[in-house]
């Protein structure tokens, strides 16, 4: 069955990311990794708000590391995707494949 | 410590974090992740691009969350006004911003509606801002000069009438015998052209004469140098002051400059002075030199060439300045009968002085620019309304599921205020560019204003413009549409129709009201342009080309040589195909006013106040012939004139009449006030020449010619008759001048047709503006018209569809729908009129042979007005006339 709202390809590019990077992912690693995947600057709010949006869909969920120091005494936020989260990358992976198939072989004539 | 740490986050990004983003953790973390990210920079780059770094990411940061929040706020249903949960930081915020999005959607509904508002908006307020911003810099600025209050302007009257200059003797003897004032200056309020070289490179410029002690008097010093001393006051001194814009562009600037020799017409000035750049006192002058008693403009009493400027001296009242002057000006009546027998000086204060040249302009483009914005205005509250009463069970709906009537309220004057701030920043930015457009209609160069920068005070008068427009058009009327008692409205399947309605057609009445106001002024003002417009400039001003030539400080340095130079050029050019024939002239008609004398009938003197004045103009023979000026009677100066000992004068037809009231002017003596009893023949009559531009009435046109042949002179101006477009022969002209001598200066190339034109330039953009103003209040009038009238037609579609079944007749429809909008027009007439009368006086000072109740100009508007409403009820009468009565009917 379809949804209706279909995860947008930054949100996708965030989501792999953060199960990229692994155990212990947070923003700013997710930011360089994305960076150093698409070789070119990522805006850092785009990050954020998005980050926020996929826990508010609940494909992410976040815990709170204890505070330490040179960050002005502030925890991090670490983030992991969800089962939710990962199901619905799959499934847009399962459309792009479907819609790919065969177009690889065309483009080489 | 923390304090300390440069990489720590401002408290003010802080707080713009935690208003932005939601959620404890979010927003901590965040935090935190930039502290650590600009402790990284603080190592690598130091702690300014730190600091610089941490500001810029936290705005980008909090401008992408306020960016997903409205997009967000954009797509969900519409907001929950009764859903606010107090305890909910965002709460407030959050529901402004849902009223915020909400406003603009309900806008983006009608984008048609919306834009031709806005346009129309930003249009309004941007010529009321730019007209502000205007009189502002003109009549609410302080004059750029210290302690400005104690400046007065000393205006020279003849029989109490001000002229407003006086003569430079008089100056001395008011500035020694009073002692009211601190200092005394004067200028000459006309600038001359001087060729001025310097090391650099011969240029002509604008030039002023100025007593010694003028600048000191506006206590302006210069920034480089000194003033004029009281011995270079006296004649036999060359020296001169240059404005700041000389001095960088012509002496590059240098601070060594003054002491340095520059040639002004030949004649090597030392320099003394540089003003600042900001300083302009009447004039956009480049050089100043001192006025030298028994130099030139005065020599002589009867000579009036200066304007007054006196600084009241500490504790003194303009009273009793006034008073001081008045027993000095009655001792010289005494003293020089001859020139002073009613001569006198009144006193104003500088600042007003200047401001009562621009005033009267100034204020009826803003109220003319107030007034198309209320009507602007009243469109946006007549589409509110309309909008609001469609919108009556929408609003109960939320009223009855509980949200409080301020809460309504609230929503709806976001939605105005949504609009109000779109079109006020439009505007604003508009107005910036307008101020410029109307520094045309309206010149300010006598303020010095040569451009103008939007003030401070100017965006802060635009943003309350805007609120209150955005208060008084978009939230009072939306206070009628809020249901007092929901559950009614909701009962009734739709709002109380009545709602608004008479509101509107109110301002519908008030909107053509206004519009036949301005319209009738606008009218006024083209009537009396196409006056102007019309006149005869007295020569035949189509393809003749003019410019100016100068020998001082050329190899041409006596007369004869001045003499030769002047025929070489004539003769060589009239043998040019493209040349018709050419005329030469001290001064040219329109392009170089004033210069005017006493002239009487050498037989029978006339006592010194009758004395006519009129203009003096040197001319070439052969000037009447190319500027095709008709003879009356006798003839003109031929060839060889020069020869004859006598005087040789041509009158123009007013002067022959003013001199000789019985006729008969030709053979009679007449006597120039070129001192040393000048006695000459009148050798004929030509007619009229509108000397001083199309402008000024009455009889500027008295003027004697006197032959060039006889009174050789230095400086000409050239007139040349083409066969072609007039612009063709300036090559061959030049060609001509440089082969001639190549050091004399062609000055200031123009046709003719384009100087008439500036001539009546102001008059035209006047009438223009005033012009597109009325227009856009007609229009906006008409819409507001039509609109009513539709809406008019929907609501009682019922009504109609019921007549049409019982047998109506359908002219009978479209007569109920064209009668009552043709009452409103009426109504609206039956203000407008009476309105005009009472304000088309204000313009009395700006028409030109046209009377402020001119009944063309009133019933011209009233037909137009008459016609057009006409045509704005024919559309929604035609809508009426295509109701189906069986379908309307089952709509019910």
């Amino acid at each position: 069955m379809g949804r209706q709202n279909l995860l947008g390809s930054f949100e996708q590019m965030v989501l792999l990311a953060v199960r990229q990077v692994g155990e212990g992912a947070y923003a700013p690693t997710i930011l360089e990794r994305l960076q150093a995947t698409m070789g070119r600057k990522v805006s850092r709010g785009a990050v954020y708000v998005t980050l926020d949006r996929l826990q508010r869909r609940g494909l992410l969920t976040s815990s709170s590391a204890p505070a330490e120091p040179g960050r002005g005494g502030r925890p991090r936020r670490h983030v992991q995707v969800t089962d939710e989260g990962i199901e619905q990358l799959e499934e847009v992976r399962a459309y792009l494949d479907s819609l790919w198939d065969g177009l690889d072989a065309v483009q080489e004539d | 410590m923390a304090k300390t740490n440069p990489g720590a986050v401002p408290g003010w990004c802080v707080a713009l974090l935690t208003r932005c983003v939601p959620g404890r953790l979010s927003r901590e973390s965040l935090l935190g992740d930039l502290e650590a990210e600009a402790d990284a920079i603080v190592h690598r780059r130091g702690p300014r691009a730190a600091r610089t770094w941490l500001r810029w990411e936290a705005l980008a940061i909090a401008a992408r969350y306020v960016w997903a929040r409205l997009r967000q706020s954009l797509h969900p249903t519409p907001p929950s006004p009764f859903l606010t949960h107090p305890r909910d930081r965002f709460s407030f915020m959050n529901t402004l911003l849902q009223d915020v999005v909400y406003g603009i959607r309900s806008l983006r509904s009608t984008p048609g509606t919306t834009a031709a508002l806005l346009f129309i908006l930003v249009l309004g307020i941007g010529a009321l801002v730019a007209t502000f911003s205007l009189v502002e810099a003109a009549l609410l600025r302080p004059l750029p000069y210290p302690d400005q209050k104690s400046l007065v302007w000393a205006a020279t009257t003849f029989e109490g009438y001000p002229n407003p200059v006086g003569s430079a003797p008089d100056w001395a003897d008011y500035r020694e015998r009073s002692n009211s004032f601190s200092d005394f200056g004067a200028i000459t309020p006309f600038f001359l052209p001087v060729t001025v070289v310097t090391e650099r490179e011969p240029s002509r410029v604008k030039h002023a004469y100025a007593t010694w002690n003028l600048f000191r008097t506006l206590g302006v010093e210069p920034v480089l140098g000194r003033w004029f001393t009281e011995a270079e006051g006296e004649l036999g001194a060359t020296v001169a002051m240059v404005s700041h814009d000389f001095w960088q562009e012509q002496l590059g600037g240098e601070s060594d400059v003054i002491g340095e020799s520059v040639r002004v017409d030949g004649e090597a000035h030392s320099l003394v002075g540089v003003m600042p750049s900001d300083f302009h006192f009447l004039l956009d002058v480049d050089v100043w030199r001192p006025m030298q008693l028994g130099g030139p403009f005065a020599s002589a009493r009867r000579f009036h060439n200066w304007l007054m400027i006196g600084r009241l001296r500490d504790g003194v009242s303009l009273e009793q300045a006034q008073s001081d002057v008045d027993v000095i000006s009655r001792d010289l009546q005494l003293e020089y009968p001859d020139s002073n027998e009613t001569k006198a000086l009144s006193l104003t204060p500088l600042a007003d002085a200047i401001a009562s040249s621009v005033g009267p302009q100034l204020l009826l483009m803003m109220a003319t620019a107030g007034l198309v914005l209320a009507v602007a205005g009243s469109n946006v509250a007549s589409l509110l309304l309309a909008r609001g009463s469609t919108r009556q069970a929408e609003l109960a709906i939320r009223a009855a599921l509980g949200a409080s009537r301020g809460r309504i309220l609230r929503q709806l004057t976001v939605e105005s205020l949504v609009l109000g701030l779109v079109a006020g920043t439009g505007g604003i930015v508009a107005a910036n560019w307008l101020s410029g457009l109307m520094l045309r209609v309206i010149p300010l160069s006598v303020l010095g204003i040569e451009h103008l920068d939007m003030s401070v005070t100017a965006v802060l008068f635009g943003i309350a413009v805007t609120v209150v427009i955005s208060l008084l058009f978009g939230t009072a009327p939306a206070l009628r549409v809020i249901p007092d008692r929901p559950s009614e409205t909701l009962r009734s399947g739709r709002g109380t129709v009545g709602a608004g309605n008479r509101l509107r057609s109110g301002l519908v009445i008030a909107q053509v009201a206004v519009a036949v106001v301005l319209l009738v002024g606008s009218a006024l003002l083209v009537r009396s342009f196409v006056m102007l417009r019309g006149q005869n400039p007295g020569f035949s001003p189509g393809q003749l080309l003019s410019a100016e030539i100068n020998l001082s400080g050329s190899q041409q340095e006596s007369l004869d040589e001045r003499r030769i130079f002047f025929d070489q050029l004539a003769t060589r050019l009239e043998a040019l195909p493209g040349v018709e024939a050419v005329a030469l002239a001290n001064q040219l008609p329109i392009r170089n006013p004033g210069n005017n004398i006493s002239i009487w009938d050498a037989d029978a003197p006339p006592d010194s106040v009758q004395k006519p004045l009129a203009y003096q103009r040197i001319v070439r023979q052969g000037y009447f012939e190319a500027m095709q000026i008709p003879l009356v009677a006798g003839r003109t100066f031929g060839p060889g004139s020069g020869t004859q000992d006598e005087l040789q004068f041509v009158l123009s037809r007013t002067l022959a009449d003013m001199i000789f009231p019985g006729g008969g002017a030709v053979g009679k003596r007449v006597s120039p006030d070129w001192g040393d009893g000048v006695v000459g023949l009148v050798v004929g009559v030509v007619e009229d020449v509108r000397v001083a531009g199309l402008g000024v009435g009455g009889t500027d046109s008295a003027t004697f010619y006197a032959s060039y042949d006889q009174r050789p002179m230095g400086g000409m101006n050239i007139a040349i008759r083409t066969r072609g477009e007039p612009g063709s022969i300036v090559p061959e002209l030049r060609a001509i001048m440089h082969e001639l001598d190549p050091t004399v200066p062609l000055g200031d190339i123009r046709a003719m047709e384009d100087l008439i034109a500036d001539s009546i330039g102001q008059p035209r953009l006047m009438s223009l503006a005033m012009g597109l103003f009325s227009a856009t209040a007609l229009v906006l009038s008409l819409v507001g018209l039509y609109g009513i009238l539709a809406q008019a037609v929907t609501q009682r579609r019922r009504e109609f569809g019921l007549r049409v079944a019982l047998g109506a007749e359908r002219g009978n429809i479209v007569a109920i729908v064209v009668r009552s909008g043709m009452l409103r027009v009426g109504l609206g007439l039956a203000v407008g009129i009476p309105a005009a009368l009472a304000s088309s006086r204000m313009l009395e000072g700006f028409l030109f042979n046209v009377a402020p109740v001119d009944p063309i100009a009133f019933a011209s508007v009233a037909v137009l007005l008459t016609a057009v409403g006409l045509i704005a009820c024919l559309a929604p009468a035609w809508r009426a006339l295509r109701v189906d009565p069986v379908i309307s009917l089952r709509a019910e």
